[in-house]
């Protein structure tokens, strides 16, 4: 008779992990909760201008704009309440921006990095300083995000960029070893021209799955295994829920711009050889003088830590460092190490050089 | 829960021998995994797939295209190359937009000083009224003229002028008839009509125009009608 109850309850505890995961599997969790105001756009992209939550007296001098990479959105870098770069720079006294590139449309797919650092990126700088009112301006680019930024502050010296800070960036293309990306769009093996004819743009799905297949085994089940294993950690499974729902927002990358990343970074490696031509101007690294910080992830599979030593060596900045994090390509971001490591560094880095 | 009460629970579950068995041999297999994915072999077979994909995909669509591009010409409708030039010239359109607001802005900046000034005269001007009220004016003016009038007053005037002159036609007949007796009775007038130290003899015979001796023509120029204007002037 003893046994009812707890058969029952039992029951209960495994229709409630039900619902969990279903909801957890079907739903999206409210991310980029940040309270934001539009200020800018120009055909897809869009420029935000977070609420400053410091008065104009205590807030830091000179603004921030952030950059993410092309194809994935760039809320992973104001997650959720609690746990966002955003809300934490935010919080200690920064105008901080926010370039999202938006979805690209097949008209956009020969949108170029030459559009995206002459074009785009100007303006929008342009933008958060008569915004800001002030002069000067310091710029975060993150994975893609930092190729062009890292272009233009080469190609822009005097636009007024006074820090540059660099997070997973893959500029170095020279150690094909290393490069398991380097290996699968290899001449022999990948014809990049033949994937854009058929798609114009590289598919957000083709992209999260070359992601992923760089370690299919956490990616695929280890993942969904520590989420059935926390069903009853509320905390763990809405930190779950969150990085899904980014992770599975995938878009596209024009076709002009991914043609670029193979044929000009990853096969020849021509930014680190100064050759790399943006509407004919040769993109030559030692003109780039902003201060600058880059940020590795000494476990990082899709950008290894070679890829973004060498750029110290080539730069023209007097002020430059490296940083170097424990963690992966996203969970340096967003992981406990962010809290406790990476953010207070990179704002401490900032702080001092924002007056 | 809290984690230390999940912790527990995890400690309990007799799954947990299971689920380290589980996670050891995931371990495994995820570094194998990552090697494989790294190999020539992986990178040639999953390049190949995809070759075979395209090439098979790439007749349909080349049909498929070509059929949609004589529909849409047929029907008189524009066509994605269209489109995609259409969104071309809209970027170009926002871009020289964005330029021009920027230019605008670079010049509100210019505007402003002037503005300022503006602003700054129509301040002064504020100021200006308050400080010299025009009623407050007016008032004072009058009040000017009042004392004016009060200080010489036209008929105190006109009779002291009227006995100065019965006094001086008195003192002509005594001078033209010897009877000294008949100086007598103005004789209390007669300090008012030389003042200080003149004596009455000697400024009797000069006369003035109009009959008046010049003690009394000096009074009347000094007091009466210049200071008012002397003030209002000042103003």
């Amino acid at each position: 008779m003893a046994q009812a109850p707890v058969v029952t309850d039992q029951y209960a505890i495994l229709a409630q992990r039900l619902q969990t995961l279903t909801r957890v599997m079907t739903t999206n969790a409210p991310i980029a909760q940040t309270p934001k105001q539009l200020v800018w756009t120009l055909n897809k992209a869009k420029l935000y201008r977070y609420v400053p939550a410091a008065s104009h007296e205590e807030r830091h001098r000179v603004p921030l704009l952030l950059i993410f990479a092309l194809m994935n959105r760039p809320s992973i870098l104001d997650l959720r309440p609690g746990n966002s770069f955003v809300e934490f720079l935010v919080q200690r006294g920064y105008d901080v921006y926010l370039l999202d590139w938006g979805v690209p449309g097949p008209e956009d797919k020969n949108l170029k990095f030459d559009d995206y650092t002459l074009d785009y990126l100007p303006r929008a700088i342009r933008k958060v300083k008569t915004l800001s009112g002030v002069e000067e301006v310091s710029v975060l680019g993150w994975c893609i995000g930092a190729i062009l930024t890292t272009i233009y502050a080469a190609l822009r010296p005097d636009d007024g960029l006074r820090n540059l800070i660099l997070l997973t960036a893959p500029l170095d293309f020279s150690n094909k070893e290393k490069l398991t990306f380097g290996r699968w769009t290899d001449e022999k093996y990948f014809d990049v021209d033949k994937v854009i004819a058929a798609f114009g743009n590289m598919p957000g799905e083709m992209i999260d799955y070359g992601a992923k297949a760089l370690k299919p085994v956490e990616n695929y089940i280890s993942n969904y295994l520590k989420l059935y294993d926390n069903l009853d950690n509320p905390q763990i499974v809405e930190a779950w829920h969150a990085m899904n729902t980014w992770i599975k927002d995938t878009i596209p990358m024009t076709g002009a711009a991914f043609h670029q990343l193979i044929i000009d970074l990853y096969r020849n490696d021509r930014l680190m050889k100064g050759e790399l031509l943006i509407r004919g101007e040769r993109v030559d690294l030692s003109r780039l003088r902003a201060n600058l910080l880059t940020v590795i992830a000494e476990g990082d599979h899709i950008t290894p830590p070679c890829q973004s030593e060498s750029i110290l060596d080539k730069v023209g900045s007097s002020d430059r460092e490296i940083f170097r994090v424990k963690g992966g390509h996203i969970g340096i971001m967003v992981g406990n190490a962010a809290h406790t490591r990476t953010w207070p560094y990179i704002e401490r880095w900032l702080g001092a050089r924002s007056k | 829960m809290s984690e230390a009460e999940a912790g527990n629970t995890n400690q309990s579950d007799p799954m947990e021998t299971f689920r380290e068995m589980r996670n050891a041999y995931l371990d495994l297999w995820s570094k194998n995994m990552i090697e494989l994915v790294n190999s020539e072999g992986y990178a040639q077979a999953s390049g190949a797939m995809l070759d075979n994909y395209l090439s098979s995909l790439a007749p349909f669509r080349e049909t498929f295209e070509k059929t949609m591009l004589q529909t849409l010409q047929q029907f008189g409708l524009p066509t994605s190359v269209d489109f995609a030039g259409l969104a071309g010239r809209l970027t170009n359109i926002e871009m020289r937009l964005d330029d021009m607001d920027a230019k605008l802005d670079r010049i509100e900046k210019l505007i402003v000083p002037s503005q300022q000034f503006n602003e700054l005269n129509a301040k002064l001007e504020r100021i200006e009224k308050l400080t010299v009220p025009s009623q407050q004016f007016n008032e004072l003016n009058a009040k000017l003229e009042r004392i004016e009038r009060l200080t010489v007053p036209s008929q105190q005037f006109n009779e002291l002028n009227t006995k100065l002159d019965s006094i001086e036609k008195l003192v002509m007949r005594s001078r033209s008839e010897p009877i000294q007796q008949k100086t007598a009775p103005v004789a209390p007038e007669a300090p008012k009509q030389t003042a200080a130290a003149k004596p009455p003899v000697q400024t009797a015979p000069v006369r003035q125009p109009g009959g008046r001796t010049p003690d009394a023509v000096q009074r009347a120029t000094t007091v009466k009608p210049t200071q008012p204007t002397a003030r209002r002037g000042a103003k």
